[in-house]
């Protein structure tokens, strides 16, 4: 396990990545060709910190997310939570794992159909050795955390609409108490009126406890609401970064401009 | 699935071993059975010269040799088109084969021919009218005329020809007219080769008795044609596109046509494909009733009369077919689909 | 000024399992005028789909509906007869949400387009012509013809789906979503692609979206619909800057803006699913302005030229 000096200060440090896939391309199938769908990418957040990454179809903000929860290997650089290189072995990786709550896109997707609500809550804490009156305890707190009646609990997945769904989704990431919340595309499959119901909830839940938010969206006027730090991701590379009133009074990169211009309300 | 020039090549490369293997699992099978070929080969001979005519058969089929070094002979000996004489006909396997072959092919295209339309209309017609009598009547005969035995449908329509239409469907050519008219078979197939020779009279002749195995024959066809082509019809007009073009304003004949069925082609393809291989064993039974001297009779007078070699090649050349047709099925199919680039 | 389309008390629903009629779309008066961009706006099960719908001809078979609904004119719909011919892919055209699966892969292009203006007689030599300019006026080459969809990117795709709907010769395009699965920063430039297609073409367009600062920023009038009623139509700028339904005025102040970090409002509850009629007004349950009144009554009033559904709207309060 390694852990670097000066790395702890950081609750997650992405250095230098650069990953990808391989695909077959020939007839021999002997040679594979690997496509890069992230490069040199470099990313920090300290406890506490919230970080939007905004990236549109085809940037790579999808494989980001696969790198950081120790999905994809990246061939370059590494991955360090709170100071352990998740890749280096997989007793660091389970470790690091626990520290992570991950809220995944698609709530309606998200979830064993075949199961009651309160056993997909109880997922999270199976790995730990709380007792079954604990177990109990935490899912009615969690529920009730996120604004949902304790009856939700017997529930299935199925009689509950997109803005239950995405609560129950954030009630079971933060089950374990984490200290990075890893949200993907948290609002996007859902109405404007839910959303907006669930951008509170968030931050609510935020000024309780004070958790590192990383949040993963195209969506940039819900990222401001989440978020102080942006980063904008396009076609695999960090195009630009920093406080959300710098970057969008002052965007360096033509696209970022052209992006912060189509969500201001001139007419067309 | 997209693909390149490869998928053809990976296609055909992998069903030459296939075939390969197929030649030498029936070479083993039919060395390893029960008695001794050298014997056989040398027509059971008793007496005094008996053991030197076996030890000479035994050279003569290699069966001296390693049993590796066999299998390789083996092999050489099918892919250059060395099979052999056959003891029954007295002819080389080849030509038997082919004169035989030729025959269940020629059945087997002429019923397809007819098959594919027919089956093809009807289960259009019958998948516009889901839900409706017309169109689940038409489904139900299909299941029937699907799965009712040849045979037995082959009898009926044998008996029917023959006494009720006084017309005789037996074999592929009037013989007695065919050797005073000097017909010489080119091809093999007797259709092509009487309109090459210029015989109107034995073009007919053998036509007539062509149509009725061949109206058996395509039944199968016909019954998963209709099966099939419904289904896939149905799941076809519930497309996206098919729903625009309608919204288009493109008229109906051309949605069902040119929207649907072209989608449906790929998938048509591959079930006929399946059909056709399935169709040549019905086909050899089909023969039999009629009198027909194809693949079945010559596989079943083969094996009666310890012809080793030609039932050897006779098999091989029935397991291939599956391959082969297989093989063209898929390709045919990668080729219509422009999504897969070749 | 000439009406596009216009319907009175028009009601769509379908049969569930009991064979009771779920109404998706409520007793609507809608008027579209000729040569506007006007939007249905709402959120999921609203029934803006299932109006855009049945105004293109594609509502389903089974589909139940009562009242009318005209187009330029012609009576499309008169309670449970629905007779499209000669304004389906004649009158009125469709762009669907996703440009890709409404193509045949099976045919190129250029076949695609011969098949719809076929229908207008016209011989393939004029019908090229035709194609190829349309596709120009879409920013698009000749070559576009020669390809097959799976060739094209998805915003070649976008523009050659609006060309199709262009070639049937409509007057009204109905465009479902078109910029749901498009980035944000091109969303404008297809937008602003409409806006073309309609000044040079001289089209009415009738545009879904959920997204209510996208169709503030490119339709003329604006229907806002909640339930499966218009619970507010009219001049964009002024549904949106000065909302008169309290249901319009929750939703322009829930979406988030860009650079105004103030705390989101939200609307307690979810959005209703199709279901029965009921006499009052729907959004009753999650109106923070609500009324006993309302469970019994509701007037469609018109105010400044702009027709809500509430009756006690809100003039006099000032929102921005």
């Amino acid at each position: 396990m390694l852990e670097t000096p000066g790395g702890q200060d950081y609750l997650v440090k992405v250095e230098n990545v650069t990953a990808g896939y391989l695909s077959v391309t020939s007839f021999s199938s002997l040679t594979k060709t690997f496509t890069p769908v992230l490069r040199d990418i470099n990313l920090s957040l300290r406890d506490g910190e919230r970080v939007a990454v905004i990236g549109e179809s085809g940037s790579g903000k999808t494989t980001l997310l696969k790198v950081i929860l120790g999905l994809l290997k990246p061939v370059k650089g590494r991955v360090l939570i709170e100071g352990l290189d998740i890749y280096s072995s997989r007793k660091a990786w389970l470790r690091a794992v626990k520290k992570i709550g991950y809220v995944p896109q698609d709530p309606f997707k998200a979830l064993d159909p075949r199961v009651k609500i309160k056993t997909s809550l109880m997922e999270p804490l199976e790995t730990s050795r709380y007792s079954r009156e604990e177990v109990n305890r935490l899912i009615k707190e969690a529920v009730k955390l996120v604004g949902l009646p304790e009856e939700v609990l017997e529930y299935y997945p199925s009689s509950l609409s997109g803005g239950m769904l995405q609560r129950v989704l954030i009630a079971r990431a933060l089950i374990n108490r984490p200290k990075l919340f890893l949200l993907d595309e948290p609002t996007s499959s859902l109405d404007v009126s839910t959303q907006a119901q669930i951008i509170n909830l968030i931050n609510t839940i935020y000024h309780n406890y004070k958790m590192g938010i990383l949040l993963v969206t195209h969506d940039l006027a819900v990222a401001q609401y989440l978020a102080e730090r942006v980063i904008i991701l396009r076609e695999g590379r960090v195009i630009e970064e920093g406080f959300f009133e710098d970057v969008i009074l002052n965007p360096r990169h033509e696209y970022t401009r052209l992006l912060v211009k189509s969500y201001m309300m001139e007419p067309i | 699935m997209v693909a390149s020039l490869n998928y053809l090549f990976k296609r055909v490369f992998y069903s030459v071993f296939i075939v390969i293997g197929i030649i030498v699992v029936t070479y083993l099978l039919i060395i390893l059975s029960p008695g001794d070929p050298a014997a056989r080969w040398a027509g059971n001979p008793r007496g005094p010269g008996a053991e030197k005519a076996i030890e000479f058969a035994r050279v003569e089929l290699n069966l001296d040799k390693p049993l590796y070094l066999q299998v390789i002979l083996f092999i050489y000996n099918v892919l250059t088109g060395n099979l052999g004489v056959s003891i029954s006909t007295k002819t080389p396997v080849l030509t038997a084969i082919w004169t035989h072959m030729s025959s269940t092919l020629e059945l087997l295209i002429f019923a397809y021919i007819i098959g594919i339309p027919i089956g093809v209309l009807l289960g259009v017609f019958s998948s516009l009218r889901r839900g409706s009598f017309k169109g689940d009547v038409l489904e139900s005969i299909g299941f029937i005329v699907a799965n009712t035995p040849s045979f037995w449908t082959g009898m009926a329509l044998f008996l029917v020809f023959s006494e009720v239409l006084g017309v005789s469907s037996y074999g592929r050519i009037d013989t007695r007219l065919a050797t005073i008219m000097g017909f010489k078979p080119i091809t093999g197939f007797y259709l092509i080769d009487t309109l090459i020779q210029g015989n109107i009279i034995l073009f007919f002749d053998v036509l007539k008795r062509l149509i009725p195995p061949a109206i058996v024959v395509s039944l199968y066809p016909i019954g998963t044609g209709i099966r099939v082509v419904r289904v896939l019809m149905s799941e076809a007009l519930s497309e996206d596109y098919v729903k625009q073009a309608i919204a288009l304003g493109v008229s109906r004949r051309t949605v069902i046509w040119d929207y649907a069925f072209k989608g449906i082609i790929p998938g048509l393809t591959q079930v006929m494909g399946l059909s056709f291989v399935y169709s040549l064993v019905d086909a050899m039974v089909v023969e039999y009733v009629f009198g027909r001297e194809g693949l079945g009779s010559l596989l079943v007078g083969a094996v009666v009369s310890n012809d080793f070699k030609l039932a050897v090649a006779t098999l091989i050349i029935i397991s291939s077919f599956y391959i082969i047709a297989n093989t063209i099925t898929d390709i045919v199919q990668a080729w219509i689909d422009p999504r897969v680039k070749l | 000024m000439v009406l596009a389309v216009e319907s009175k008390g028009l009601s769509i629903g379908y049969l569930d399992e009991e064979d009771r009629v779920l109404w998706v779309v409520k007793n609507v008066d809608m008027q579209v005028r000729e040569g506007e961009i006007y939007c249905l706006v709402g959120e999921s099960g609203c029934g803006k789909t299932t109006l855009g719908s049945s105004i293109a001809g594609v509502l389903p078979p089974y589909s139940v509906t009562r009242g009318e609904l005209i187009i330029y004119g012609r009576r499309v719909i008169k309670d449970d007869l629905r007779s499209y011919e000669g304004v389906r892919g004649k009158l009125t055209s469709y762009i669907p949400q996703n440009p890709g699966s409404s193509l045949s892969p099976y045919m190129r292009i250029w076949d695609q387009f011969w098949r719809v203006l076929r229908e207008q007689g016209l011989n393939e030599k004029t019908a090229k012509e035709r194609a190829t300019a349309i596709l120009k006026t879409l920013s698009l080459g000749q070559g576009v013809l020669e390809h097959y969809p799976h060739e094209l990117s998805g915003g070649m795709l976008q523009r050659v789906a609006i060309g199709l709907s262009l070639a049937t010769g409509a007057k009204v395009l109905v465009a479902d979503e078109p910029t749901s699965s498009v980035d944000a920063h091109l969303k404008l430039q297809l937008m602003r692609l409409f806006k073309d297609v309609r000044d040079n073409y001289g089209v009415t367009i009738v545009l879904i979206t959920h997204d209510i600062l996208l169709a503030g920023k490119a339709c003329d009038r604006v229907a806002v619909m909640y339930a499966g009623e218009i619970v507010e139509e009219g001049d964009s700028i002024s549904v949106l800057t000065r909302p008169l339904h309290p249901y319009t005025k929750l939703l322009v102040d829930v979406v988030p803006l860009l650079g105004f970090k103030k705390t989101l409002a939200s609307i307690p509850g979810e959005p209703p699913k199709p279901g029965l009629l009921r006499e009052g007004c729907y959004f009753y349950e999650r109106c923070p302005f609500r009324d006993e009144v309302c469970l019994n009554h509701v007037e469609t009033q018109v105010i400044d030229g702009r027709r809500v559904k509430c009756w006690k709207p809100l003039v006099d309060k000032t929102t921005s």
